[in-house]
């Protein structure tokens, strides 16, 4: 049965081709000089410039972390490329006036950018490696009063906001690759929705690492009003290379009173080959504060790329009434892993957190579950309902769960269940007793396995993740 | 060797472990076989080169252990206590009235103890009896087990100092009806003083036991309880362990349970956890056959500023394995409870069903509990499950009470004790659970 599973999982990279785009980049490695000179590329401020040396400076005081469930060889800073821009850059007005390459590989991808897009309603800033492409739908956006720009844009048109929210969720000095980000940060993008909108359409970002040997540093902050609403669609991949490739981002999200946001990624990064060669080293960081009363933060992954991944979206819920929310399909297979869940830290009255999160461990990967449910002795009222469920296919993978809580109100309810299974024989015979056979079994087995993450998910993007499991997993159930 | 890498090579980091290396080194060695010797010898090198944890230690974190270590604890030997056979009354178990063993501060008190009426094949004695009747390799393959404590500073400390403790040996096929009670009754008065027991329980295939190990306070006052227990269950047979822990509240207790399961054994564990100021239990559970059967169960009852910590470990090395766990812990005024439970399965340890459940109630504002259960699995064909829960009693089960005339406080401490009784019912010794029982209840309504 397990050969089944195996030839199912083998399923090539169907992302990893390599566009051939002119780059403009700045020589490895990394010091004050370099990231002057980042800074001065982009025409940056002197606050930003000062963040960023401010930044440095603390970066090199630390050390890497080594605590996660995961093992991999450190990378090396000095030969890591912490700038590559496209080179022909002039502002371009439209789609035409873009590289046809880079438009081919958004073809490639899947990603409608041109007519497709009206029709499927959905904005897309494009980040190709560091800096921003091209970003439609600005003007239907405009009217909202929604800004959705690349961070370099809104760093030159609306320093004050991005001044005023830059590194108050994710702090410079947070942690070793949130700190890496600060001094280096290329591009990202950047939200603001003003009080009382919604926005009317679902923004989404593509990113995509195209150059060997670049590190993606990209920043993203969110920031949402008092009665605004957003949803948020990321998704990820990269193109195959044999040397592993670091992606260190950070994404910053606010939310004023009762205002809302939805975060969603799919992220399918080049994972390396089946020896466990090559691959993206994604060490994120991704943090979300309900600052105002009854405000909302809702993330939704699906990870399924990546050798290794290490990431942690979380919500500081201090408004009161506020809620979190994690949904998770984290699925690892060959020489991959992960270490992946969510932190929910509850400070406001009455504050809700749901966690749900699904580790799919196959081939000889290791996939882990790692949370913090923390509900401070201001949290009264607060309720957490966390579920971790693994499933394993194949005896030489393993599933993991650590999930740490820490409660110190009497009126906080914490509840966390966790369990470990694998597809059963008994339930694929079931199938194909009923004349389907195993590998759409395994798919269906799979697909309601996460239904209550695919659910969260918006349309398209399910469709996708749903598409995404069934190809990382072909021939590896049997 | 210059003196000066002598130096290097002989102290400690800090003087905690320091004091002991040396109480350690000035320890009698007449009467102990080689082994033993080693074993002391081995453990004194090992602490040379390690320190007291610290919270960036992930298995220390969440406590602080400055109030244990910054004290100048003296050997047991300078601190003795001779109880009178009143003074034990209390903690009298009646089924096991014909094989109880009382040490006081640390020591072995034969007078106070009974051990009659055994199977053959049954031994029930301490360690300084067979050191006196010249018999303890009997238990020489059963001490100092594990590699898994082989870091650990508390392990290493016991080995380097202990001079006693229970030792139960049953032979193959011999059921030792009787429970065996083992008490360790302390006088805080008699200065602050550090005991090391050194429990050893060793069963043959198909042999039958029930140990229980309890710790009690005649008079309050501050000391340090360091045990090891080291439990060898040979296949098919089984061991029923019962902890009882109600040392002072100023008082310290670390034990380290160092538990190997033979195939087709079982093993069923309940440990209670009210005393003590400062409690750190740590159990690991080495399933070493096929078909073993192991529960785990623990209840935790701290007030006033206590910290009660429960770290275990089961670690399933062969297919086939049943584990049960319930740990439970109530939490009042400023205290603090942990609990840690890991599940390993290692590759093919196939067809593993593990159940764990962490229950935590806080009846206080400034009570804190932090819990971490824990899975590591590296085989698909298992069920292996992990709930863990913190909150307050439920407001609509204290509504039902009081709208059939059960006023709120009662009401309240009916619900605390049926929270800590589930643990307890499985305490097969009857005269014990109802202690037990009735002591919750007494805590819960005060």
């Amino acid at each position: 049965m397990s050969s089944n599973i195996e030839s199912y999982l083998d399923q090539p990279y169907e992302a990893g081709f390599h566009s051939d785009v002119e780059m403009e980049k700045l020589e490895p490695g990394l010091d004050e000089d370099k990231i002057r000179q980042i800074s001065a590329k982009k025409d940056e401020p002197d606050w930003l410039l000062e963040f960023r040396l401010k930044a440095y400076e603390h970066w090199k005081t630390m050390e890497e972390p080594d605590w996660a469930n995961v093992e991999y060889d450190k990378p090396n800073f000095d030969e890591i490329t912490y700038y590559s821009a496209p080179k022909n850059q002039p502002k371009k007005d439209s789609l035409d006036e873009v590289d046809p390459a880079i438009l081919e590989t958004y073809e490639k991808l899947g990603i409608p950018l041109h007519e497709q897009k009206m029709l499927q309603n959905v904005a897309v800033d494009a980040v190709f490696d560091s800096v921003s492409v091209a970003t439609t739908f600005k003007k239907k956006l405009k009217e909202a009063g929604v800004i959705f720009c690349s961070i370099s844009e809104a760093v030159e048109e609306y320093p004050e906001l991005v001044k005023k929210y830059l590194g108050t969720v994710v702090p410079y000095t947070d942690n070793f690759y949130a700190t890496l980000n600060s001094a280096v940060f290329s591009d990202g993008s950047f939200v603001y929705v003003p009080e009382g909108v919604t926005c009317p359409m679902e923004l989404s970002t593509y990113f995509r690492i195209n150059d060997q040997h670049t590190g993606q540093f990209e920043r993203t902050l969110i920031i949402c009003e008092d009665d605004a609403y957003v949803s948020y669609l990321e998704g990820c991949t990269a193109p195959q290379f044999d040397t592993n490739q670091l992606h260190a981002a950070v994404v910053e999200l606010v939310a004023l009173e009762n205002a809302e946001i939805k975060y969603s990624t799919v992220q399918n990064w080049y994972a390396g080959d089946e020896e466990g060669t090559g691959g993206i080293y994604n060490f994120v960081t991704k943090r979300g504060v309900c600052e105002g009363d009854n405000s909302k933060i809702s993330w939704t992954q699906v990870e399924t790329g990546s050798a290794i991944t290490w990431k942690y979206p979380s919500c500081v819920l201090k408004g009161d009434n506020s809620i979190g929310e994690f949904y998770s399909v984290a699925l690892t297979n060959n020489h991959q892993q992960a270490d992946t869940g969510t932190k929910m830290v509850h400070i406001g009255k009455n504050t809700k957190s749901t966690i749900i999160s699904k580790g799919i461990s196959a081939g000889v990967s290791q996939n882990s579950y790692r949370g913090l449910v923390k509900m401070a002795p201001s949290a009264e009222g607060a309720r957490n309902y966390s579920e971790c469920d693994s499933m394993l296919i194949g005896d030489r993978c393993g599933a993991h769960t650590f999930p740490y809580i820490d409660v110190r109100n009497p009126t906080a309810q914490v509840e966390h269940e966790a369990s470990t299974s694998r597809i059963g024989e008994e339930q694929l015979f079931y199938f194909l007793q009923r004349g389907i056979d195993e590998e759409d079994a395994i798919s269906m087995i799979i697909s309601g396995f996460c239904k209550d993450i695919f659910h969260e998910l918006p349309m398209e993007f399910a469709v996708e993740a749903r598409k995404l499991l069934g190809i990382k997993l072909e021939g590896s159930v049997g | 060797m210059s003196t000066a890498e002598e130096t290097r090579e002989t102290m400690a980091r800090h003087p905690f472990v320091a004091r002991f290396i040396d109480q350690g080194r000035a320890r009698r060695t007449s009467g102990q076989p080689q082994w033993w010797a080693d074993l002391r010898t081995g453990a004194l090198q090992k602490l040379v080169g390690l320190d007291v944890p610290g919270r960036k230690d992930e298995e220390w974190r969440f406590i602080n252990l400055s109030s244990l270590v910054e004290r100048d604890w003296s050997p047991q030997e300078d601190a003795t206590f001779e109880p009178t056979a009143d003074q034990l009354e209390e903690w009298r178990v009646p089924e096991a009235s014909s094989t109880t063993l009382v040490f006081a501060n640390g020591r072995y008190i034969p007078e106070l103890s009974t051990v009659a009426d055994l199977p053959e094949g049954a031994r029930v004695t301490t360690w300084s009896e067979l050191r006196d009747a010249g018999e303890l390799d009997v238990i020489a393959d059963y001490v100092d087990i594990a590699d898994y404590w082989e870091d650990d500073v508390f392990y290493n400390l016991n080995s380097a100092n202990f001079e006693d403790g229970l030792v139960v040996v049953v032979d193959r096929n011999v059921v030792v009806e009787q429970p065996i009670h083992v008490l360790h009754v302390a006088d805080g008065t008699a200065g602050d003083y550090a005991a090391h027991p050194r429990n050893v329980i060793v069963t043959g295939e198909s042999a039958e036991v029930t140990v229980i190990e309890e710790y009690a306070t005649a008079e309050d006052g501050v000391y340090f309880h360091n045990v090891v227990d080291e439990v060898t269950v040979a296949p098919n047979s089984k061991v029923r362990h019962v902890k009882v822990q109600q040392d002072s509240t100023d008082a310290f207790h670390v034990a380290r349970n160092q538990i190997t399961i033979g195939a087709d054994a079982n093993y069923e564990s309940t440990a209670v956890n009210i005393g003590a100021g400062l409690s750190r239990n740590d159990s690991y559970a080495l399933f070493d056959g096929r078909n073993i059967e192991c529960t785990l169960d623990g209840l935790g009852f701290v007030s006033g500023s206590q910290v009660t910590d429960t770290h275990t470990a089961l670690d399933h090395d062969y297919p086939d394995a049943n584990s049960y766990q319930l740990q439970k812990n109530i939490v009042d005024d400023r205290a603090h409870a942990v609990f840690n439970g890991k599940i390993f399965v290692q590759q093919d340890s196939q067809r593993i069903d593990s159940n764990q459940l962490n229950q935590n109630l806080l009846l206080s504002k400034r009570g804190r509990v932090d819990t971490k259960p824990q899975l590591e699995i590296f085989a698909d064909d298992v069920v292996c499950s992990h709930g863990a829960t913190v909150g307050q009693l439920e407001e609509s089960h204290l509504f039902y009470l009081m709208a059939r005339g059960v006023e709120r406080d009662r009401a309240k401490a009916l619900l605390t004790y049926a929270f800590a009784a589930e643990v307890l019912e499985d305490i097969v010794v009857d005269t014990l659970r109802e202690r037990l029982e009735a002591h919750i209840m007494e805590q819960t309504t005060s």
